[in-house]
């Protein structure tokens, strides 16, 4: 999919409350084989799983493959979805799962340098676009750890317990890792 | 609480999937869903299930503890006296049939050894 296709859409603010309780009917549903399930769950997720895409990636065709791989899995999974209490977490679980996969394939694009339309639709129409694309310049700058965090905790309101449990680390990693994103970005935010 | 810093990410926008993504991952999962809800499959995957069977060996453990405790040995039966030798003696000849003489004649033996025993001891 060529980056002229979309035009980013972009909401300024904080994380939609999720609603655990209907992505677990939403599962349920699923797992008796209702397609119209995995429409509901997309409408629920596909933004916050795309921004966690555009944080590990930094590119919005790879970030597209991460949700798209996040579906499929769904779609495959079958029963054991019925044992999942906290879909969002789950979800989010399978895309990072997916994105360390991709990185162990040997053609896998490594981290490298970001272009200014991607940067752009990371801003997207913030109140002032030159400061909104020297932050995204700022952020692209972290290790994806680290961005990843900032997305998930920051952006998306994960406790640092679930955002943990996401990326596979614990509590205290990941609070550590935002705490030095954050210093990290205050030093190249302070430059700019 | 958020500092400076973190407002100023909030305040970057956050960008949303593009529309044609969502038929694209539609056409492409959909598909594979397919019914998988077997009975035994929802009662193994249901967390309810997974709790019940987890009281219930719990309150398995628990009747075994206390009808262990119920059947233990009381303190009384410990108190019993040891039987002595020469009552072990007259017991054992009772078992083989000997007569009561014969028995007698054995434990006043048995006490006289042991008595010697005792005294060889102090």
């Amino acid at each position: 999919m060529t980056k002229e296709g979309f035009p980013p859409v972009i909401i300024t603010g904080v994380a939609q409350p999720r609603d655990d309780q209907r992505d677990v009917d939403s599962f349920r549903r699923l797992v008796r084989g209702d397609r119209e399930a995995l429409a509901d769950l997309y409408d629920a997720h596909a933004g916050a799983l795309f921004r966690h895409g555009m944080a590990l990636t930094r590119r919005p065709t790879e970030a597209d493959d991460l949700v798209q791989a996040v579906f499929v899995k769904l779609a495959k999974t079958g029963a054991p979805l019925l044992a999942v209490r906290n879909p969002a977490n789950y979800m989010h679980r399978i895309l990072h799962t997916a994105w360390i996969d991709g990185q162990r394939r040997p053609a896998a694009t490594r981290e490298s340098a970001v272009d200014a339309d991607d940067l752009r639709q990371v801003a997207g129409a913030a109140i002032d676009q030159d400061s909104a694309i020297d932050i995204a310049r700022s952020v692209a700058e972290l290790p994806a750890a680290q961005r990843e965090i900032v997305q998930l905790h920051l952006t998306e309101g994960f406790s640092f317990r679930e955002a943990g449990r996401i990326t596979g680390v614990s509590m205290f990693t990941a609070a550590s890792r935002y705490r030095v994103a954050l210093e990290r970005l205050r030093q190249l935010m302070g430059k700019r | 609480m958020t500092d400076h810093t973190e407002r100023q990410l909030l305040a970057t926008g956050r960008p949303e999937p593009p529309s044609e993504l969502r038929a694209r991952v539609l056409a492409a999962a959909m598909p594979l869903v397919r019914a998988d809800d077997s009975a035994l499959d929802r009662l193994w995957f249901s967390p309810k299930w997974r709790i019940a069977v987890v009281i219930s060996f719990v309150a398995l453990a628990g009747v075994e503890v206390v009808s262990n405790r119920a059947a233990a040995p009381t303190a009384v039966a410990e108190n019993q006296p040891v039987a002595t030798p020469a009552r072990a003696v007259a017991l054992a000849a009772a078992d083989l049939g000997l007569s009561p003489a014969d028995t007698s004649s054995l434990v006043a033996q048995v006490r006289t050894s042991s008595n010697e025993l005792q005294g060889a001891n102090r």
